[in-house]
């Protein structure tokens, strides 16, 4: 029986033994099992991202001024690369791309380890070398990638705007965007850049253990971006960038100017829409696609080719600032004391000198001006006296220095939208200044080195301040965009417009958001006012001694034109050139604003750059830029 | 060869009635075929279609009709012919190493028609029978002497020897498992067996010292331990083997829908890691049942080991039972990652025709005995 109790021993010990195998079994597919079936997910699935083609950007009419093309391009897949031989692979790379290697390993650092990223868009002759020499590019493959492209090059690109690299500020911004894909940096491309971007696509596929597909397949495909459609008109835009080169290239040839920069803004003054928008000098987006150097990159940066004037540019408004103490003496009532009426009718003679008495300090002060001889409200407008217009300050000065009513000038001024942003759906617009005692006293708190010694010896601010805001002289600055919805406001029934560059979204779904301008500010003119005012806009144009007439006498349907001209004073610098107009006169729809930073008189340089748009406007054959001189 | 001679032969009592089959272990073992030739499938079908499990099949027919034809002969023959066994397992084992390497190893045998034979796998029932031959002796119920251990071993030397020079160490253990338990049911006191352990154990130190393992050997041997630790290494297959079986949970991800055994995303998952794909598509359930399986076949030959009618009897199925043992226990606890990565074949289940062949072959002599438990045994000596 030894036989048996020696079986029975072993049975005993093979029983131990499977039971610890089906408890082991227990262990790995019971308890352990959940945490397995995750991993094995991720071991069953791998993932290819697919870019998004980047939205469309037309004009109103539907043409295109930004799309995306599919080019051949060189995608890394860092998983597939054995982390020993990357630096290799980066050298090789960066040696087709004839890129720096230093760049290269960059953008692997920022894609972070095992990913997928678009190192570059190639020309298909340093795709096909890659494709045929695989072995030197382990994980670098070819595919289609999108790539922007701007089919008008230069053509409006500021309100266009540029994409570039997702910064480390942009990810902040948006933790939704994809750290190795583009995004909008300026212009539309960069306020849209959300309607633009799209979504990606992924492509999930199973693979065996070495990382071929195997089996199923499951693609999410990439959402391309909604199309952004534009007010702007391409049309009217040609016409505004090419008269915008054309006012540069005379001014520079008439005396005490050196142009070099300068902005036009064509609003509609009914709806606020944008109906083009240039800046001078411009730069082409699709630098930023295929890469700028450095050197490039700095001289246009220099010149502020990077720089949207029409928003960015702040420049004092000179006498572009009269129709708004226009505004306010005819809805306060105040008029020149020495007019022979405190109407708008009553008038007083120019001599050129203009003495003022107790003005701050009791002394006497005397200023002078070309003479117009005997003006009133409407014909100091038109032929931009300022005399006429300093009494109506001094007026003011007189009656409201040191009450809360002392700056009702500049109240006028900033209900229209001077002093802050107008909110135009574009990034950087600035906000330009309406100085006033306040504003004194507030540098004189935070930058006290903006306030002269004299002023913290007597006086902070005087009545000559006053005097010179009246003129848009001083400290007053405006962006031309803040001078069209100011002006826009003064002739549309008293809305201050919040301007759109953007009329609608259509998705690549087909929905479509209709986007409005919204109103800022809606002011109710006075019967008297609204009565007036057109008609006066009209005397700088029309008549001899408008200081618009020369710029505008070849024009047909100058008639129908109001406007005003601005030549601001800056320091060191020659005369800034500014033309204001807005037509038709009766119920006006477009509003322009021009100017030529260091372009002259305003007349002479600005107002024949806004002739030149207001012909193409009524459809009549656009004279050269120096007709009428 | 003396002491193969040593015992009474039976021929005596050739053409008596044999008794009927053991029902529960052939259907455990035909079990245990069908659901390895479904792994095989499911297993293999993604890169080779079903040319591996038609092979299975084959290897299956020919294996059954071995284990009949082996039930039907009186397991007392080979007693007689053990030398000529002894001689014929030498031989093949010997002339591996006049073939070519595969895989570093003088393991496979090329035979005609693309069949590549694996004299091991035989090799393991041989020394079983000539184990049981050895040790059985005479039925006198005498203690097992020194020197009828010292004779198994000297016989064992020469083709464990060759096993490991294959080097096959897997087959190396098999056979010292085996022998031990052959040597426990045999009889063998708790002297001689702590002698014998303290011999191996001698052994297992020289080869430490001398660092007679290959490095491969070692790494696999121990990346059980710590199967992360080298995740490419010896320890990848390992870790796959785990996610794979783990990811079948409770009830398996159902037939054909394994998603890793699909795409052999466990390496030799058709061979030795074929439990990984019964644990993936058939979760605990099937896991659990294919180790039930086997512990009915085991249990049915220790219940043949003490009906045998005579002591090479027993000895044969108590050895049949160890090699089963040891095979399901090391193979399927190196795919739990309990056990080193040694290559043992799970038997009936991996595909591979020299396994197959040698396990119904060993199963079908320990059926013969069996079948012949009814015949007078030599013990009476009457």
């Amino acid at each position: 029986m030894r036989l048996e109790i020696r079986v029975a021993a072993l049975a005993t010990v093979f029983a131990l033994m499977f039971g610890a195998l089906v408890t082991r079994l227990w262990v790995v597919q019971i308890a352990e099992g959940p945490e397995h079936v995750q991993k094995s997910q991720s071991l069953e699935w791998s993932e290819s991202e697919s870019t998004a083609a980047r939205g469309d950007i037309v004009d109103a009419n539907g043409e295109v001024l930004a799309t995306s093309v599919q080019v051949p391009g060189v995608v890394v897949t860092r998983s597939q690369i054995p982390s020993d031989i990357e630096p290799s692979v980066i050298q090789e790379l960066a040696g087709v791309l004839a890129r720096d290697p230093a760049e290269i390993a960059e953008l692997f650092a920022l894609a972070g380890s095992g990913s997928t990223f678009t190192v570059d868009g190639v020309t298909p002759e340093v795709a096909y070398f890659i494709m045929t020499n695989k072995s030197r590019f382990p994980g670098v493959s070819i595919r289609n990638v999108p790539q922007r492209v701007y089919p008008q090059g230069a053509f409006m690109a500021h309100v266009v705007g540029h994409i570039g690299r997702v910064s480390q500020e942009d990810l902040a911004a948006n933790s939704e965007l994809d750290p190795n894909g583009t995004v909008g940096k300026l212009g539309v491309e960069g306020s849209y850049d959300k309607y633009l971007q799209g979504a990606p696509g992924a492509e999930f596929y199973q693979v065996r253990p070495d990382g071929t597909p195997y089996g199923e397949r499951r693609t999410v495909p990439a959402k391309q971006g909604g199309t952004v459609q534009m007010t702007l008109d391409a049309g009217l835009q040609m016409t505004v960038e090419n008269s915008l080169a054309a006012g540069i290239e005379r001014a520079k040839t008439l005396k005490d100017t050196d142009p070099q920069r300068g902005a036009v803004v064509v609003l509609d003054a009914k709806t606020g829409e944008i109906k083009a928008m240039a800046s001078f000098p411009t730069f082409d987006p699709a630098q930023f696609v295929i890469g700028l150097t450095q050197t490039e990159y700095e001289t246009l940066r220099d010149s502020q080719a990077f720089n949207n004037l029409a928003i960015q540019g702040l420049y004092p408004p000179g006498s572009t600032m009269k129709a708004f103490v226009y505004a306010t003496a005819v809805e306060e009532g105040i008029y020149p004391d020495s007019a022979n009426k405190q109407t708008p009718d009553g008038s007083l003679e120019c001599t050129g000198v203009l003495t003022a008495n107790g003005l701050d300090d009791g002394s006497q002060k005397r200023f002078t001006d070309p003479g117009h001889g005997i003006v009133d409200l409407h014909t100091a407008l038109g032929e931009s006296c300022n005399i006429y217009f300093w009494e109506v300050a001094l007026a003011i000065w007189g009656k409201y220095q040191g009450t809360d009513k002392e700056n009702i000038l500049q109240r006028y001024a900033r209900s229209v939208g001077l002093g802050s942003v107008t909110g135009i759906d574009l990034w950087g617009e600035r906000a330009g200044r309406v100085p006033d005692r306040q504003l004194f006293e507030q540098w004189l708190v935070e930058s006290p080195g903006l306030i002269s010694e004299t002023r913290k010896k007597g006086s902070l601010w005087v009545g000559g301040d006053l005097m010179n805001v009246a003129i848009g002289q001083g400290e007053t600055l405006a962006t031309p965009l803040q001078m069209a919805v100011g002006y826009a406001a003064l002739v549309n029934g008293g809305t201050v417009w919040e301007p759109t560059v953007v009329d609608r979204i259509i998705g690549s779904d087909g929905t479509i958001t209709d986007l409005q301008s919204g109103i800022r500010n809606q002011i109710e003119w006075s019967e008297e006012f609204e009565n007036l005012i057109r008609e006066d806009l009209t005397r700088a144009i029309a008549p001899e001694s408008g200081t618009a007439y020369t710029a505008f006498r070849s024009m047909e349907n100058r008639f129908l034109v109001g406007g005003k001209t601005g030549t601001a004073q800056r320091a060191g610098h020659p005369n800034t050139a500014w033309f204001v107009g807005m037509a038709p006169i009766a119920d006006p729809e477009w509003v322009i604003a021009v100017v030529l930073e260091d372009g002259g008189g305003g007349g002479t340089s600005a107002a024949p750059v806004g002739r030149q748009i207001f012909q193409y406007l009524f459809g009549e054959t656009v004279d050269p830029i120096g007709a009428g001189f | 060869m003396a002491l193969f001679m040593e015992s009474k032969t039976t021929s005596e009592q050739e053409g008596a009635k044999s008794t009927p089959i053991d029902i529960l272990l052939l259907l455990s073992m035909i079990l245990l075929i069908s659901f390895g030739i479904l792994m095989v499938y499911s297993a293999s079908r993604d890169l080779d279609g079903s040319r591996l499990m038609e092979r299975q099949v084959v290897f299956a027919g020919i294996g059954l009709g071995l284990f009949l034809l082996l039930s039907w002969m009186d397991y007392r023959e080979f007693r007689l012919f053990s030398p000529v066994v002894y001689a014929i397992t030498i031989f093949m084992l010997a002339i591996v190493f006049a073939q070519e390497k595969v895989a570093g190893t003088n393991r496979w045998l090329s035979l005609p028609g693309g069949f590549n034979l694996q004299p091991s796998e035989f090799a393991k029932l041989s020394v079983i029978l000539l184990l049981a031959a050895v040790l059985a002796g005479t039925f006198d119920d005498e203690d097992l002497t020194w020197r009828r251990i010292g004779a198994a071993l000297l016989m064992l030397a020469l083709p464990g020897a060759l096993i490991v020079l294959q080097p096959d160490l897997g087959t190396a253990l098999a056979f010292g498992f085996v022998t031990i338990v052959v040597l426990f049911a045999a009889g063998a006191t708790i002297w001689q067996l702590s002698g014998l352990f303290s011999l191996a154990g001698l052994g297992v130190w020289i080869i430490f010292k001398y660092q007679l393992l290959l490095d491969y050997q070692l790494a696999r041997l121990t990346s059980f331990l710590d199967p992360a630790a080298d995740k490419l290494g010896s320890g990848y297959n390992v870790l796959n083997s785990l996610t794979t079986i783990g990811s079948g949970q409770l009830f398996g991800r159902g037939l054909f829908n394994g998603a890793l055994t699909e795409r052999s995303f466990v390496p030799e998952q058709e061979t030795d890691f074929i439990f990984t794909a019964v644990g993936e598509q058939l979760g605990f359930i099937g896991g659990a049942l294919v180790l039930f399986a086997y512990a009915l076949i085991i249990l049915r030959l220790l219940r043949i080991a003490t009906a045998a009618s005579d002591r090479f009897g027993s000895l044969i199925a108590v050895g049949v039972a160890g090699l089963f043992v040891f095979h399901v226990i090391v193979n399927v606890g190196m795919t739990l990652a309990v056990m080193p990565v040694t290559g043992l074949p799970l038997p009936f289940m991996s595909a591979g025709g020299s396994s197959m062949l040698a396990m119904c072959m060993a199963l079908g002599v320990a059926h013969s005995v069996w079948r012949h438990r009814d015949l007078k045994p030599a013990r009476s000596k009457s």
